[in-house]
């Protein structure tokens, strides 16, 4: 690894990485840039007598985010656009790993602070198709607070989905501690 | 030297650490089947976003038989019933976190497991019990156990960023059921399929004719449907999806990619390029587990 990247990681870790910098590091995208950077933090976890330092990957839960996320808007499809969108979610990514700096990544994604318990009141939300590299704006690169998922119009879609609820619901109930608790998910979905 | 002794307390509270993780494994154990072996009614709520709804539950062993009983007490669905299930069949899931719950297990290879602190619900004294993933590919969970019995009293599941996406909760529990309650006429009968053996799950396999070419690690073939229905589930101990196959001449309208949420469960639907497939997985995972898995089904040649 370069020592340029190997000194723009260090200041990542101070908090005092440039935008430029950290987009560099995201792109790098190296095996040996992520052990270093579990090093890092291993040992500053150790110098602040921190709890067991989980290990965690910081880019997955990202991109776990990034994909949980609802698109602003629909994908362009003219190609003069898709730089655009590479940059801003590039960017979007940038700021979800600054954020995720501060502790437990988990707790201070900021998925967690712009979405309130309760959303729409509707019952099932469709989502567009996560496109992520094909010019979408995702929600986090927008001040604007936007539903993550759409109120499901389409009569089939939402039939298919309680028809396969039920014979998942079948199947986990007796997987998962609860026992038939569990259909609840299916008998709040109406009155069939 | 003060380098020295920090490590020294480092490694003290990795210890420490370590014994309440197995305290929290034993009760994870003792809840997979506690919920099965005796008798209890209640009134448990179900929240997902601002939606509320409540059911009377009952649920009541009979010779080593289950019976089962959930009623909605705010909407004129139909009563659903369970009987006849057998309190010595061992489920998948079960059989995971008894297996993965020991010493040597490796559900803590997926799962940080912790204690928090003790607390009350419907009346009675809980431990809480927290489970949260250390991948991408599982959400996490928040229950409190009845500290007398580890039935789950209460139960949230949080995705990755924290956020509670649904909660069941009693708000009423006793111990023990009436020995006999009527059942009502229109109530509907849920079956109890079979469960597969791991030997038997080889099997399943190489019958289907297609099957998920990536599943999350610490996933196993759980069980599977009867023979007209083409899915397949798999669990971890802890969370559950299905994956299911059906031909495009089904839907209306040429399917496209999507998906759907409700609560805790997501679905991700998905064309398969090239064949007149449409693979769609659902279950209580995030959604780019169900996209992943759905898009690397492969029909076999």
């Amino acid at each position: 690894m370069s020592k340029v990247n190997r000194e723009s990681l260090s200041a990542l870790m101070d908090g005092e990485a440039s935008e430029l910098e950290i987009r560099r590091l995201l792109r790098e995208d190296s095996n040996e840039l992520g052990e270093l950077w579990t090093r890092y933090h291993r040992q500053r976890s150790a110098l602040h007598n921190e709890r067991e330092f989980r290990g965690m990957d910081v880019s997955g839960s990202v991109r776990a985010a990034l994909s949980d996320e609802q698109p602003l808007r629909q994908p362009v499809l003219s190609d003069w656009r898709k730089p655009l969108g590479g940059l801003a979610v590039a960017a979007s990514v940038a700021a979800l790993v600054v954020f995720g700096l501060g502790g437990n990544p988990r707790s201070d994604l900021p998925l967690a602070a712009n979405q309130s318990v309760a959303e729409q009141g509707s019952r099932v939300y469709l989502s567009a198709p996560t496109a992520v590299s094909t010019g979408t704006v995702n929600a986090s690169t927008a001040s604007t607070q936007a539903p993550r998922f759409h109120s499901v119009n389409d009569e089939q879609a939402r039939q298919r989905f309680e028809r396969l609820l039920q014979q998942h619901t079948e199947r986990a109930a007796l997987n998962s501690g609860q026992g038939m608790v569990t259909y609840a998910r299916l008998s709040s979905h109406g009155t069939r | 030297m003060i380098k020295a002794q920090l490590w020294r307390l480092l490694a003290l509270c990795l210890m420490a650490g370590t014994v309440l993780a197995d305290d929290a494994r034993q009760w994870l154990e003792r809840m997979s089947h506690a919920h099965r072996e005796m008798s209890y009614q209640g009134v448990i709520s179900y929240q997902v976003d601002d939606r509320l709804s409540s059911y009377k539950f009952t649920h009541r062993v009979v010779d080593g038989s289950e019976f089962e009983e959930l009623r909605p007490l705010d909407s004129d669905s139909r009563d659903l019933v369970r009987q006849g299930h057998s309190i010595h069949c061992v489920h998948p899931a079960e059989q995971l976190l008894r297996n993965k719950s020991g010493q040597s297990g490796s559900l803590g290879q997926y799962y940080d497991l912790s204690l928090g602190k003790p607390g009350r619900v419907a009346g009675r004294d809980v431990v809480t019990l927290n489970i949260v993933p250390r991948d991408v590919f599982r959400l996490s969970y928040h229950l409190s156990l009845d500290a007398m019995t580890a039935i789950p009293l209460k139960t949230e599941t949080r995705d990755q960023g924290g956020q509670v996406l649904e909660r069941f909760q009693f708000m009423l529990f006793e111990i023990g059921a009436p020995q006999k309650s009527p059942v009502a006429a229109n109530a509907r009968e849920v079956s109890h399929s079979d469960v597969v053996s791991a030997q038997a799950s080889a099997e399943i396999l190489d019958d289907m004719s297609w099957q998920p070419a990536w599943i999350p690690d610490g996933f196993t073939l759980a069980q599977s449907g009867e023979a007209a229905v083409d899915a397949l589930s798999y669990t971890d101990g802890i969370s559950m999806f299905s994956v299911f196959m059906e031909s495009t001449d089904k839907f209306a309208k040429a399917p496209v990619a999507s998906s759907m949420r409700s609560g805790a469960t997501v679905s991700y639907t998905y064309p398969i390029p090239g064949q007149d497939y449409v693979a769609t997985v659902m279950g209580e995972v995030p959604l780019l587990t169900a996209e992943q898995v759905a898009k690397s089904v492969a029909v076999k040649p």
